[in-house]
Order: C-alpha cells, then sequence, then structure tokens
C-alpha cells in the first residue's frame, strides 16, 4: 500500500513466488513467517521514496523502459498535502505557546509596526493625490494676490467679485474661470423639511473647469439660469428619498434671503481628496448683497480658479498678469509704495498670480489655513519607513537569539528527510 | 577507481546477475545468492541492490513474461550492463594486483 505503484507488480511477483518455494523446502507454516518477514522488510525509505535527481534527470539510467517508469504517476507527496499542513500547523502552535513572551513581543510589534506604517503611509497618499483627480488638472489653477509688504510678503487666496469677470474680459484666451463662496452652511427647505447643507455659489464655469461627473443634467445648461441648483448625489437621496429631483423645486435661505430654486442636474460628490466640497451649487448672483458688492475690489471674501488654455504655461501667463495688478490695484502699489516696500525678484509690488490647484493643498496661505505643507507629508512618510525599519530589526533580532532552537528542530526535519524545498518553504512560513 | 561507489553485497549481485544471464531476477537472485555464499539473503536487499546499479547503469532491466508461480504478475529481468562488465574487471585487476602485492600471501591462502 505504501509502495510505489510501478514497483507494486514486480515485488508482490517475486514476494510470491519466494512463497512458493518456501513452501517445498520448509513447510508452509515457516514459509508464512518468512513471507510476513520480508513483506515487513521491505517497508524501508528506499522504497517509499525515490530519489528526487531519478525523478528530474532520468537521463542517468539506461533503458527506455527503466525512464518511463520513474517519470510514472508517482511523485514526491507535496508539502501542501493536508496531513503535513496539519503537522505544520500543530509544530507552529506548540512553538508558539512555548515561548508566549518571545511571539508575543513578536506578534505585537510587528503589527503594530505594520497599523502605524500602512496608516502613515495611507495619509500621505491621501495628501499627495489631493485635488489631482480633475481632467486637464495640470491647467487649472487658482489666483492669488502676492504683495511684498515690507514687513512681510503676503500671500493671499481670497479674492474680491469684480477680478473673475474682469479677466475674462481682459483675457479672452483663458479657457473659464470661476468664483467660489464657500462659507457656512445654508439651510434647505424641500417638501417642508429642513436641512444644512453646504451651498457654493458660483460661477457657470465651474462644471466646464471641474470634472466632477453630472449624474443628469447639462454640463452647459445646467447653471445657465439664475434659479438653477445643481445638487450632489448624497444631497438628492436625503432630500428627496428615491424619486427623481431634476425639475422639483426647493428653497435655499432662511427669512428675507429665502429663495425658491428648480433643480436641474445631480453631480457626484466630491471625492475625499478634494479642496473643493458641496452639497448642492447656485449662481453666484444670488449672493443676498450681490449687486452692492459686485464692483467692490477691497471686498476680498472669494477663491477664483481660472483654467489655461493648452500650450500656455504658468510663467507666461503671470507675465501677462502683470499690467492687469497695474490697472486694477493702484490703490495697493500707492500704498505699498508708501510704505517703501521694494520689488521682488520678479519686479513687482503687487501682483496677482496663479498657483496649481494641486499644489494648493500644499499651501497653507493660499488655501486659507486649511491644507498640509508637503514637507509635514514627506516627514510622515519618513516616520512611518522609520518605524517599519526599527520593527524589521527587532524581528530580525529576536529570529537569530531563537535560531540555534530552530536549527534543532531542521535537523530533525532533515533527518526525517522531506525535500529541501519542502522544509526551506514550511520554514519560512512558520517564522514568527 | 574513478567510477560510481560500488558495495561488496552490490558487487556480489551484480556478479550474479552476470552468472545468471538473462534469467535474473528478484527470486532467482536471492536464491542463488543464498547457495553460494550461505548467508540468510533478503529478497527486499536484493531488490534495492538492483535498482541502484540499475540508477548507476551497471544493469539494465526490463519487464518479462508472466507465470502462473507468480500469481500471474510480470517480472523485471535484469541484464549486466557493458559498463558493469567493465567494472568488474577493473575491480577483479585491483585486487588481483593487492593479492600479488601481499609479501607473504601463501599463509594466508592456506588458511581459508
Amino acid at each position: 500500500m505504501a509502495l510505489p505503484p510501478y514497483l507494486l507488480e514486480e515485488l508482490l511477483g517475486d514476494l510470491h513466488e519466494q512463497f512458493d518455494l518456501h513452501v517445498e523446502e520448509i513447510g508452509e507454516k515457516k514459509a508464512r513467517q518468512l513471507y510476513v518477514q520480508e513483506v515487513v522488510k521491505f517497508c524501508r525509505p528506499y522504497f517509499l521514496k525515490r530519489r528526487v535527481s531519478t525523478l528530474t534527470n532520468p537521463s542517468a539510467n539506461s533503458g527506455s523502459v527503466r525512464t518511463s517508469y520513474y517519470t510514472s504517476t508517482y511523485s514526491p507527496p507535496s508539502f501542501l498535502s493536508p496531513d503535513m499542513l496539519r503537522n505544520y500547523i500543530k509544530i507552529a502552535l506548540r512553538n508558539l505557546w512555548k515561548s508566549k513572551g518571545y511571539a508575543a513581543i513578536n506578534i505585537i510589534g510587528l503589527s503594530v509596526a505594520f497599523v502605524v506604517c500602512i496608516f502613515l503611509f495611507l495619509r500621505s497618499y491621501l495628501h499627495l493625490t489631493f485635488d489631482n483627480f480633475h481632467q486637464d488638472e495640470d491647467r487649472i489653477f487658482q489666483t492669488y494676490f502676492f504683495s511684498n509688504d515690507p514687513e512681510k510678503p503676503v500671500r493671499s487666496g481670497t479674492m474680491p467679485l469684480p477680478l473673475a469677470p474682469a479677466l475674462k474680459a481682459d483675457y479672452p484666451e483663458l479657457e473659464a474661470t470661476t468664483r467660489i463662496v464657500s462659507g457656512r452652511k445654508s439651510l434647505v427647505e424641500v417638501k417642508g423639511k429642513y436641512f444644512d447643507k453646504q451651498v457654493l455659489q458660483t460661477d457657470p464655469d465651474f462644471l466646464k473647469i471641474f470634472s466632477f461627473p453630472l449624474i443628469k443634467g447639462n454640463r452647459e445648461a445646467a447653471l445657465r439660469n439664475l434659479s438653477s441648483v445643481v445638487i450632489s448625489e448624497t444631497m438628492a437621496k436625503t432630500t428627496f428619498g428615491t424619486e427623481d429631483p431634476v425639475g422639483k423645486t426647493l428653497l435655499i435661505g432662511s427669512d428675507s434671503n429665502k429663495k425658491q430654486y428648480i433643480v436641474t442636474g445631480i453631480i457626484s460628490d466630491a471625492p475625499y481628496n478634494s479642496t473643493i466640497q458641496y452639497d448642492a451649487l447656485v449662481r453666484i448672483e444670488n449672493l443676498p448683497n450681490y449687486q452692492q458688492e459686485k464692483d467692490k475690489w477691497d471686498s476680498q471674501f472669494l477663491t477664483t480658479y481660472v483654467k489655461l488654455p493648452p500650450h500656455v504655461d504658468q510663467a507666461t501667463f503671470e507675465n501677462r498678469l502683470k499690467s492687469f495688478a497695474q490697472k486694477y490695484f493702484k490703490d495697493n502699489l500707492d500704498e505699498l509704495k508708501k510704505k517703501g516696500a521694494q520689488p521682488d525678484q520678479h519686479g513687482d509690488l503687487f501682483a496677482v498670480r496663479i498657483q496649481k490647484l494641486s499644489d494648493v493643498h500644499f499651501d497653507r496661505n493660499i488655501a486659507g489655513g486649511g491644507g498640509a505643507p508637503i514637507a509635514v507629508v514627506y516627514t510622515l512618510m519618513g516616520i512611518a519607513f522609520f518605524i517599519l525599519l526599527i520593527a524589521c530589526i527587532n524581528f530580525i533580532n529576536l529570529s537569530i537569539a531563537r535560531s540555534f532552537t530552530r536549527a534543532r528542530e531542521v535537523g530533525v526535519r532533515k533527518a526525517l528527510g522531506p525535500l529541501k524545498t519542502s522544509y526551506l518553504s514550511r520554514f519560512g512560513a512558520n517564522q514568527r | 577507481m574513478g567510477r560510481a561507489y560500488l558495495g561488496e553485497f552490490e558487487e556480489l549481485v551484480l556478479l550474479t546477475v552476470a552468472v545468471l544471464e538473462g534469467g535474473a531476477y528478484g527470486v532467482t537472485i536471492a536464491a542463488e545468492l543464498k547457495q553460494r555464499t550461505d548467508r540468510t539473503i533478503s529478497l527486499s536487499g536484493v531488490h534495492i541492490a538492483l535498482y541502484r546499479l540499475e540508477e548507476k547503469g551497471f544493469v539494465h532491466s526490463e519487464l518479462g513474461g508472466a507465470t502462473a508461480a507468480r500469481g500471474g504478475r510480470r517480472k523485471r529481468l535484469f541484464v549486466i550492463t557493458a559498463l558493469g562488465k567493465r567494472t568488474l574487471g577493473e575491480m577483479r585487476e585491483v585486487r588481483n594486483q593487492l593479492w600479488d602485492s601481499i609479501p607473504n600471501a601463501y599463509p594466508i591462502l592456506s588458511h581459508e
């Protein structure tokens, strides 16, 4: 039963024949005893396990017949056979139980290190991929003011209302410009129910610049009307439930500022790694004091984004913007001159500049206090790597300290004769 | 001898295979050896020796016909190869030389 099948026939035949001879020679009773003895003697490793070399290199044997039975169906038992696996697991558990302190240090140390590392790397990944999911994200920029104040150079991302229309008028090559007023959540009323939602006041170009997918509605027409509103997927579900919100009305604002809007589209939720977050979009003209504010250059409270045409890079466009600052910010320039400000290395006292959207997140001045400086992100990654390194060294140390005990086990296993690959892989998998 | 190592028992089995000339298989070899050496010879030992010899290329085997005495099972017939013959010859040569070099060999021989 334990014999390799290709040997079974000839060996049984020989045993049978010898038994007959013995019966003639020394009688049946003794022949039976001898037969049993012979069978037991056949149970030795040589018959149970063929050499690997003859299996993999049958050319060592002369004769084709022989070759064919070496490469027959018989192969050494796989180390993945259920019996061996059970044995491995058993030994592993016994080893763990025998050295509880050691195992605890190793397991806790490694797992804590892994968890911390994964957490830190994911965190870094989130920040590094911030805002880079937009189509043409390398052409989307946020405008900011630079003023070379003698006390401290200032960069600020908050813009006045008239800036975007002026940019549009003076630089017709811009593909799109949009203003965004975020601020606090607004009260939204749908069929007598009230919700607190982040309603952004913006321009129709919002849908041209940013590629948040529109689930329902037309990208061009969705914000054409002053009383249109585009709501996010989540907001559609929470406010309208299962029914189709397009064409339905809702009320935004409180008391005297309350206004009725018609839903013209549903937009996907902004991903978590987006600077721009929203529940609904309406036209910026719906701001309560839009008419008084729309020409005031010194009332700065919103952000402005532009989309450059292809083949125009940031430096080129910033150069073109120099005259823009001269034209619209005379007051600021005069004031700075009075303070004794000197032009910076670009020759600017005061300038309108642009920052790539994917870099805004790392710039605390422009992002308005939010964001994560890039140095912090890299520091996090460095810490994560260092923790992993320490955990590995700790693991190596403990393993070396225990390797002598393990060496004995390997010795026994070698003597019992598994294939080399088998105990190597087992030892690797079982290493704690 | 620069070739594969040949143990004492293996050498005896190889010689027996040569003696039996085509009729050599487990049982006949065991019987022959038993008769000639007066030792207890186990069938399994003979088989191991045969397979080792085959791995080393000294014998060559083929499955032969079945007989009623074997319960209808085929037997594996072993034949000595040229390499086996050459090796045996070389070993004999070495032994002869050694015998010839013993200073007073005759007394030892007469002792037997």
